[in-house]
């Protein structure tokens, strides 16, 4: 009699199993798919491929084809077009520009931004139709230590994961907008006063609430976490090579506007650049100069300030950096690779290489031609914009 | 293996070619040039004619006459023209940066004129002791008042944060060319400038919006002098503690009193200046007098005790619209007095007066009976003392910095154009 | 027998003889006798002689001949000028500008201090006739006029009422040029037609009648329209304010449609529209900055421009004028010297400010220089005029010495030696 009930119940089973094994199930996990494309910029050690195709399974990049062809697998047609990696906003204020400035304090460096991202708001579907698809949200720079910045993967999944790294960098600001008239510091000086003072009693005094609000500050100390410096003009851009040198540690300059003068003074040094040219005075210069910096080995990358910029601005200046004689490929790391690297993050996003993230845009021709028009944007292996 | 020799002809060549080269290689050139001029006032008083100046690598070579100049050198030639030591502002009131900020001012002629004016971010308000602070890094080299300096002759300068404190922060003396900050740094962390008077109750109030909510010391000269002497009462009392134990505001303090940093006052009205006087008999620092419009009743003190004085401006128009009315017993005299005395001064120039009219004051200085001499000791060699950086700038002498004027006739005639202006021995024209 | 020659009478005729004895020697005129003379239009006049009479020049040579009951004055060791002329002053008054923007009827007769600072500066540094004119803060600002610097009623400084209508053509904070320029048309236009209204009536005033005085408006619309009316007569001018070089222009044509004179009160960046002036032959006054500096918009480095030379070297003749806010703009004299140094040659420097802005004003033929018929109004100076270390040591207007150094307590408070500590 038992044996009779253990086949009723193993054979249909066995059926069962046999049908989900050979007939792959429905859209979501498990399933291959294959994007056939002309042209796709790896931004990794394999360069440019003409006539490959990329093999993503789970939302990560399981192969690169030198090919068109894989079994198996759904075909997405984008033969004729270009794929670039997804973009990589360092810095960004999307979502949330509201949200990300604690006005009661000028030192809120316990704060984390991730908390004032809504994953679901319209910036978002704006960055992710310009390409983005990582970015770096961070406090805003009325602060002199607004908190600690979050690296997010910018997607529709509302399931999915959204961060990369809950706590990118400290974002510190030597801004104009740190300076006030009603409140310390009042000028430059004092705002780096102000912040050497803060690293200086980082743990040493207060009760438990100053302890607790100082965690940013304890983790920069304990080199935990790496100073963003917001610093554009002359002045404050030496401010803050001074304040890096002074507490020798290496970190992010985000602003820039007049980093071209500092060119011998960053060589060799490991401090990174992010700018956002369309925010400044006078875009043309930092075009002209960012060749000579990028030829000397200095990481930089374009960033949008959304929603200060715009999100198509990345965009825009990889491709007027291409028009100051710099390869395209250079141009597009500029947006891809760097800032990835930059962040953190270049072993999950920045390039199409296997193991990565299946980020990635496709254009209906050459990225950095203004005709082309973005097709669409995949982020994790779902297609997220058209 | 075929020994080959090598044509002895084409030996000769080759070497000839090798010998060419050497002879014409430049030699590891040194930058040198010459300057030829009618007249040289070497800035410490002594006036040389048909004067010959050599400046190798940045620095003064050589400056006197009959000097053999090896073939080759650059020279320029001044027949007419007289050579000065460029002009040193001992205190400057400079927009540092090039921010700008639209503010509405007051001016006679019109009523309301809406002018986009500089205001110099030079003030930190969050406490009235800031000692501390220092403006270096704050300084961009391309703001358009160290173009304006130079351009006028005036090729060094000492910057220090604003007044509204009364312990603003150090200064700095700067020349008014140079590729960045550093660079043209001559000396930083030179005097603690001090505010004394009424200035430093504006620092005090708490909003712009509300000028009469307070919301730190001082209101009034008591609260002045009660800050300034407890920071250096507080001092005196930590005497026994070793300097690791100091925080940096009290380690300065400490070097004041030890005599090694110099305190800058800047104090306007008798009042003021008996105090700091009293006070220098209280806690024995050394220091400079800035400002003292009231210095002339002083004449014997500053004197006897060797404090110098930062005049400036000289020209005071009546119905000038100063800080308070607290200065009306301005008397044009003073430089003359101080000269005359003995005293060491130097021009500085402030809010109203521009940098560029440094010379044009010191003109109005002479024309009131000052000496020629005494006015361009001022404007030179007095001045680096004063700022105690004379081992660099101040005089044309063998050793020191190639900061040179040359103009094209009698220096403290207005008809007198500034030609050339030389900041480490760079020849600039500030005429383009 | 009639005895005429008894005691009695002689002493009659002795005290009649007595009595008229000085008649002869109440002379009206006076003789300056100086080591040199700067005539300003006729050269240098070496060991020269002025004879004044009733306030006049009647004679200047090096051998002018001296009558006998002449007053002689010795100034055989000083250096004689003519007096200066500022051509544009806005000072001298409580304040410069009404509030409203249009108010071409307001005159600074009314407002202005004969005791005040500037004015008794003015006559210190050798300035014997100023131009008081309204600020620049409105379109309209009202008539300006002319002056002696000396004088405590207003009536006994006046040289010249009514020297000219100020009209701004600057943007305000409160309206851009479009506005202005607006504003001013539609004025004109009104006037215009008032003007005409006025013919029909047959009430329209005779040539020579001043009809703007402030004292003589008869109606609300007279007070409005009458000032303008003037100009456009031609009865007196326009000072335009011009502080950027397309202002000019705007001016230029401006003038040039509604047909009325006028002199141009240029900034210093207007050294661009210097063609345009040289091609015009328009009268300037230039700003009390002849140094100008420059940034580049995208290159950042600092341009000098010296305005005075650019000017002279297109040959366009121009007032210089004085800012005693400033220390390197303090006196005509120092502006002169000022104008040397970026190349102007000296006698053309004195020229431009004595003669030029005498000529630039229309009272050339008063003042501005030292020629017969003109007004004895000159300065008396210890050394060259273009040097720094000369002291104005006398100052004549009319012939009458109204400034001695010796006697100026101001000057000796500021520079008092003996100071009580």
């Amino acid at each position: 009699m038992r044996k009779t009930r253990l086949k009723i119940f193993l054979y249909p089973s066995l059926v069962i199993f046999l049908c989900a094994a050979l007939f792959p199930g429905g859209e979501e996990k498990g399933e291959a798919l294959l994007i056939k494309g002309a042209k796709i910029y790896t931004m990794g050690p394999k360069g440019v491929l003409l006539g490959a195709s990329l093999l993503i399974e789970g939302g990560k990049i399981k192969k690169i084809i030198e090919g068109l062809d894989w079994p198996q697998a759904q075909v997405v047609d984008y033969s004729g077009k270009c794929i670039i990696p997804g973009l990589v906003d360092a810095h960004t204020y999307i979502s949330g520009y509201y949200r990300l400035l604690e006005n009661s304090q000028v030192v809120t460096s316990d704060l984390v931004a991730l908390a004032a991202f809504d994953p679901l708001s319209p910036e978002v579907d704006e960055a992710l139709a310009a390409g983005i698809t990582t970015a770096n949200l961070c406090p805003r720079n009325e602060n002199l230590v607004g908190g600690i910045t979050s690296i997010l993967k910018l997607s529709k999944d509302p399931k999915g994961v959204f961060f990369l790294k809950k706590e990118g960098f400290l974002k510190i600001s030597f801004a104009k907008d740190v300076e006030r008239d009603d409140r310390a510091p009042t000028s430059l000086m004092g705002a780096k006063e102000m912040l050497d003072e803060s690293l200086k009693n980082a743990g040493n005094q207060g009760d438990r609430e100053e302890i607790f609000q100082e965690q940013g500050i304890l983790k920069l100390a304990k080199g935990e976490l790496q100073p963003l410096i917001a610093a554009s003009n002359y002045e404050e851009i030496n401010t803050a090579l001074k304040w890096l040198s002074d507490w020798k540690k290496k970190g992010v300059i985000v602003g820039g506007e007049e980093v071209y003068r500092f060119i011998e003074e960053l060589n060799k040094k490991e401090i990174s650049i992010l700018l956002s040219p369309f925010l400044f005075a006078f875009p043309d210069r930092i075009f002209e100069k960012a060749s000579s910096l990028l030829k000397l080995g200095i990481k930089i990358a374009f960033v949008s300030d959304m929603p200060e910029g715009e999100a198509s601005g990345l965009r825009t200046s990889a491709l007027l950096l291409f028009h100051q004689e710099m390869p395209q490929e250079e141009a597009l790391k500029t947006i891809t690779l760097y800032p990835a690297q930059i962040l953190g993050v270049e072993s999950v996003v920045g390039s199409l290489e296997e193991g990565k993230d299946a980020d990635f845009v496709v254009f209906s021709g050459e990225p950095l031609d203004l005709s082309s028009k973005i097709l669409a944007v995949y982020s994790s292996g779902r297609l997220v914009s058209k | 293996m075929v020994k080959r020799k090598f044509n002895p002809a084409f030996k000769s060549i080759f070497f000839l070619i090798l010998a060419c080269g050497f002879l014409m290689a430049p030699v590891r050139a040194d930058d040198v040039i010459a300057l030829k001029v009618g007249t040289l006032l070497k800035g410490n008083g002594e006036v040389l004619k048909d004067a010959i100046i050599i400046i190798k690598n940045g620095k003064i070579e050589f400056a006197g006459v009959n000097y053999p100049v090896p073939k080759g050198t650059n020279i320029l030639e001044f027949k007419e023209g007289v050579a000065t030591p460029g002009f040193i502002a001992a205190n400057a009131c400079l927009h540092i940066s090039q921010e700008t900020k639209e503010v509405s001012t007051y001016s006679r002629e019109d009523f309301y004129e809406y002018r986009i004016e500089k205001i110099p971010a030079l003030n930190e308000e969050r406490s009235e002791t800031t000692p501390e602070m220092n403006l270096l890094y704050s300084v961009d080299p391309r703001s358009e008042d160290f173009a304006l300096a130079w351009r006028s002759g005036v090729t060094c300068v000492y910057l220090a944060p604003g007044n509204l404190n009364v312990y603003n922060g150090t200064g700095t003396v700067l020349k008014t060319w140079g590729q960045s900050p550093q660079n043209m740094t001559v000396r930083n962390m030179v005097q603690i400038k001090v505010t004394l008077g009424e200035e430093p109750a504006v620092g005090a109030e708490g909003s712009r919006f509300d000028p009469g909510l307070r919301t730190r010391r001082p209101q009034n000269r008591m609260g002045v002098d009660s800050i300034f002497r407890q920071a250096l009462v507080d001092l005196q009392n930590k005497s026994e503690l070793p300097d690791s134990q100091l925080n940096p505001q009290e380690l300065l303090f400490r070097k004041v009193l030890q005599g090694e940093i110099s305190l800058r006052i800047r104090a306007k009205s008798y009042v003021d200046i008996k105090s700091a006087f009293r006070y220098m008999e209280e806690f024995g620092f050394k220091w400079i007098l800035e400002e003292g419009v009231d210095a002339y009743k002083y004449l014997d003190d500053l004197k006897n005790k060797n404090v110098p004085v930062i005049y400036g401006p000289v020209y005071r128009p009546k119905g000038r619209f100063d800080f308070n009315s607290e200065n009306d017993f301005y008397r044009a005299q003073t430089p003359i007095l101080l000269a005359k005395k003995g005293i060491l001064f130097a021009f500085q120039n402030d809010a109203k007066s521009p940098i560029s009219a440094l010379r044009d004051e010191a003109i109005y200085a002479v024309k009131l009976g000052l000496d020629e001499e005494s006015a361009l000791k001022a404007l030179t060699f007095h001045a680096a003392k004063i700022l105690g950086v004379e081992d660099r700038i101040g005089t044309v002498e063998k050793g020191k910095d190639g900061d040179l004027l040359i103009f094209s006739g009698d220096p403290f005639s207005p008809s007198s154009r500034l030609e050339k202006v030389l900041i480490n021995g760079k020849v600039m024209d500030p005429n383009k | 027998m009639k005895r005429f020659f008894y005691p009695s009478h002689i002493l009659k005729y002795v005290l009649v003889l007595l009595l008229l004895a000085p008649l002869p020697l109440i002379s009206q005129v006076k003789a300056i006798k100086a080591r040199k003379i700067y005539t300003g239009t006729q050269g240098v006049i070496e060991k020269g002689v002025i004879l004044i009479e009733h306030g006049k020049i009647v004679d200047i040579g090096e051998e002018a001949k001296i009558p006998w009951n002449a007053e002689a004055i010795d100034y055989s060791q000083k250096v004689v000028i003519p007096g200066l002329v500022e051509a544009h002053a806005m000072r001298g008054y409580d304040k410069a500008n009404e509030d409203n923007p249009l108010t071409p009827f307001v005159s600074v007769l009314d407002n202005y201090d004969t005791s005040h600072d500037a004015i008794t500066e003015a006559l210190r540094s050798g300035v014997t006739t100023i131009n008081i004119m309204p600020g620049n803060a409105t379109i309209l600002g009202g008539r300006g006029a002319i002056f002696k610097t000396f004088g405590l009623v207003v009536e006994d400084a006046l040289l010249v009422p009514d020297s000219g209508m100020k009209i701004s053509v600057a943007g305000t904070p409160m309206q851009s040029r479009m506005g202005v320029m607006a504003q001013l048309r539609r004025y004109f236009n009104e006037t215009k037609d008032y003007m005409e209204k006025k013919e029909k009536e047959q009430t329209a005033p005779k040539k020579d009648e001043m009809v703007s005085t402030p004292m003589s408006f008869r109606s609300p619309e007279s007070v409005k329209y009458e000032a303008v009316a003037d100009l456009l007569r031609g009865r007196y001018g326009a000072f335009f304010n011009c502080p950027s070089p397309s202002d000019v222009v705007q001016a230029q044509k401006f003038s040039e449609a509604y047909a009325f004179k006028a002199v141009y009160v240029l900034g210093p960046e207007c050294y661009k529209s210097a063609d345009f002036i040289a091609e015009k032959k328009l009268k300037v006054i230039l700003d009390p900055e002849l140094i100008y500096f420059e940034k580049g918009p995208v290159s950042e480095e600092l341009k000098k421009v010296e305005v005075a030379k650019v000017f002279y070297d297109k040959g366009i003749e121009f007032a210089l004028l004085s800012d005693p806010d400033k220390v390197h703009t303090r006196s005509l004299i120092y502006q002169a010297m000022k104008a040397v140094s970026c190349g102007v040659p000296a006698d053309a420097a004195l020229k431009f400010v004595t003669i030029v802005p005498a000529q630039i004003l229309e009272v050339d033929r008063q003042v501005g220089s030292l020629e017969k018929g003109k007004l004895a109004n000159f300065v008396v100076l210890d050394k060259e005029p273009l040097d720094l270390a000369a002291k104005v040591e006398f100052v004549y207007i009319e012939g009458k010495a109204v400034y001695d150094r010796e006697k100026d307590e101001d000057l000796k408070e500021l520079t008092n030696e003996k100071i009580i500590q």
